[in-house]
């Protein structure tokens, strides 16, 4: 009782509740200018986090994660542009109910999606959390490097459709955390005579460069395209009648549930889980011959899933410190930064920051319902902001996000430089996700085996005695195979 | 910036698919390039404690990942010859080019003139570069954005910014 009552006074200040505000307003403007994104707009928010306290950080973080998956969803009804990758489904339902004139009841039914597949993922967290929790207490250094390497490589090889690509931006990631002190022996290693690079190359700089910077270079080359814009369309927020409401039950569970197993895999996020939403819900409604005209199965469907995802994605990253998608991965180097370690023993040594979690997440989701329903015709008016000038202000802050980790200008001229190998690199159709998971797995991955060889003293067959460990390995050489052999099969069948 | 004239190679279609198979193979090849000085770079000096440990010392995990890194080269070598991605239209490129170029200025000016100045500057150049030419819209944009932007910072949240060397305050 004493921990709840904790919670509930680091969540009661001024200031936590300023940071959920303004960072779910920050999140939903991020996520209906098409293209910038969750990892964007936290990367964008992270230099506020330094110096605030660890609860309005987190807020805020969480306020702008979980207000982006949503926004994306208003440019795709208006705009049939999804404004996050999480809101491509949302557009094949929302966008025929907008050209019926109906854009303001679409927006209701994503806003109340949204929201309750929000909670839901919330309940989830709290109760699958600290069970997961309690279980990875009996994890050993081989469990985690199983572990490790599953999630290493099924983010390689779900993020992009080359698996070759995949794996090797994920391997180039792990071998960028080598950089620096050796963890068991102290010896520097490829510091190449550099003093700045025997503290390693920044996390955050390295992801504002990979995701911020390079997305504006980017963005550049699509600057004469024509965009479709929105100053014609009206927007409101109608919510649907209780009537039409309760017909959706079902959709909106089976999203739900489908978001918050989904968000819970790693390499899976929200559009994963709002396109699998999507998908079930066209098949098993009532009302499937309306799909693809502006059917509200479709959008309550998705919008639940995808927002799902926000609460459960964190299951495994405060649990085992094992984040499953880059979005998880900024939080987790922020969290770092704020002095909290993620892992089961943050789950009993902090008690209250977990609560704390959970009850931010509940007022973030009760604050995204609102900024939806008062403010949607007002963010439809970002849209408007010239991207020659947007992108010059994001580069902005930007540069202050990189600089202020350490404040280090060589941690600018890392972002610059992770920006230009990360624009060529998109190009060439390699995912960028990986590389930024391999950094925060690295670690991870080389302290567990390290240390598995030290308790098996030498013998690397002692990775094999242990079942869980056994079964992550089988999958991980299953995903690493599965293409090869569906390769060989497409040439001899 | 001038579209790409007749006589110049477009650098799409056939011709910039075949561009950009080059560039592709040399993306791989600077790929494989730094992956070998990682690797030169793990024959180096370590301490007698570091060649004692049955952790197998500090290169024992880079070079097992170093290894599986070379395995995949070749894979990717064959998908860069295969499919190649047309690189972009002149236009595109050089303006991307000039923002690169901008943006690796900014950071510079960062060090010289503070972060203020530099970042009052960068955004009214980068509207510039891409085309738009109110110059009197962007300076009113610029200025409160940045001025904002480094009262939040340096007042706000006291994290230092870097200052201009001369007494200006900012």
């Amino acid at each position: 009782m004493d921990v709840f009552l904790l919670a509930a006074a680091q969540i009661a200040t001024p200031l936590t509740l300023i940071a959920i505000v303004a960072g779910t307003v920050v999140g939903v403007i991020v996520g209906v200018l098409p293209g910038l994104g969750s990892v964007l707009g936290l990367t964008m928010v992270l230099p506020f986090t330094f110096s605030m306290p660890q609860i309005p950080a987190i807020a805020l973080m969480l306020g702008v994660y979980c207000g982006s998956v949503y926004g994306g969803s208003i440019t795709a009804i208006v705009l049939n542009t999804p404004g996050t990758p999480q809101s491509a489904a949302t557009a094949m339902e929302g966008f025929p109910m907008a050209q019926r004139g109906e854009a303001d009841l679409a927006i209701g039914w994503v806003t109340a999606g949204s929201t309750l597949g929000g909670l839901f993922s919330v309940l989830v967290l709290a109760l699958a959390g600290p069970l997961l929790a309690r279980f990875s207490l009996q994890f050993t250094p081989f469990e985690y490097f199983a572990l490790a390497l599953f999630a290493m490589t099924c983010i390689a090889g779900v993020s992009s459709g080359a698996l070759a690509k995949g794996l090797m931006a994920g391997g180039l990631g792990v071998l960028i955390s080598t950089i620096g002190a050796d963890p068991v022996t102290g010896d520097m290693r490829f510091t190449f005579g550099s003093f700045q690079m025997t503290a390693g190359l920044g996390l955050i700089p390295v992801i504002v460069g990979l995701f911020a910077i390079s997305e504006m270079f980017l963005r550049v080359l699509d600057l004469d395209e024509a965009k479709p814009s929105g100053a014609a369309m009206r927007v409101g927020f109608r919510l649907p009648s209780w009537v039409e409401a309760r017909k959706r039950g079902g959709p909106l569970l089976r999203g739900s549930l489908i978001g918050s197993f989904v968000g819970a895999l790693p390499g899976t996020g929200a559009a994963t889980a709002a396109f699998i939403a999507y998908s079930e819900a066209r098949r098993t409604s009532s009302r499937r011959d309306n799909f693809g005209k502006g059917e509200p199965d479709g959008l309550v469907a998705c919008e639940s899933a995808n927002n799902a995802v926000t609460g459960s994605a964190l299951v495994p990253t405060l649990a085992l410190g094992i984040p499953g998608d880059p979005v998880t991965a900024v939080m987790l180097g922020a969290l770092v930064i704020q002095g909290i370690a993620p892992g089961p023993m943050l789950f009993v040594d902090h008690l209250d920051l977990i609560y704390g979690i959970f009850a931010i997440l509940v007022l973030v989701n009760l604050v995204m319902f609102a900024t939806g329903a008062l403010g949607a015709p007002l963010f439809t008016r970002v849209l408007r902001i010239p991207e020659p000038i947007l992108i010059g202000l994001i580069l902005v802050i930007s540069t202050v996000g990189a600089y202020g980790v350490n404040g280090s200008l060589f941690d600018v001229w890392i972002a610059f430089g992770a920006g230009v190998v990360g624009a060529l690199i998109r190009y060439f159709g390699y995912p960028v996700a990986p590389v930024v998971i391999g950094m925060v797995l690295g670690p991870t991955l080389e302290m567990s085996l390290r240390q598995g060889l030290i308790l098996g003293r030498g013998d690397p067959t002692v990775f094999l005695e242990r079942p869980i460990t056994v079964a992550l390995l089988l999958i991980t050489a299953a995903i690493l195979i599965w293409p090869l052999v569906r390769y060989l099969r497409a040439r001899l069948g | 910036m001038s579209d790409s004239s007749p006589s110049e190679p477009a650098l799409s279609g056939e011709g910039g698919s075949t561009w950009g198979r080059r560039v592709e193979i040399g993306l791989t090849l600077l790929i494989l390039g730094a992956i070998l000085v990682f690797l030169a770079a793990t024959f180096g000096r370590t301490s007698a404690f570091a060649q004692a440990s049955s952790g197998r010392g500090p290169f024992f995990f880079p070079r097992i990942l170093i290894a599986l890194l070379l395995i995949l080269v070749p894979f990717l070598l064959a998908g860069a010859v295969r499919h190649g991605r047309a690189l972009p239209l002149q236009k595109p490129l050089a303006r991307m080019l000039s923002l690169i170029a901008a943006t690796g200025a900014y950071c510079a000016l960062i060090g010289l003139a503070g972060f203020l100045i530099a970042s009052v500057l960068f955004a009214m150049a980068v509207p510039l570069l891409l085309g738009r030419r109110d110059v009197v819209l962007l300076a009113a944009l610029a200025l409160p954005y940045g001025a904002i932007v480094w009262l939040l910072f340096e007042k706000v949240f006291l994290i230092v910014l870097p200052a201009s060397p001369w007494p200006i305050g900012f």
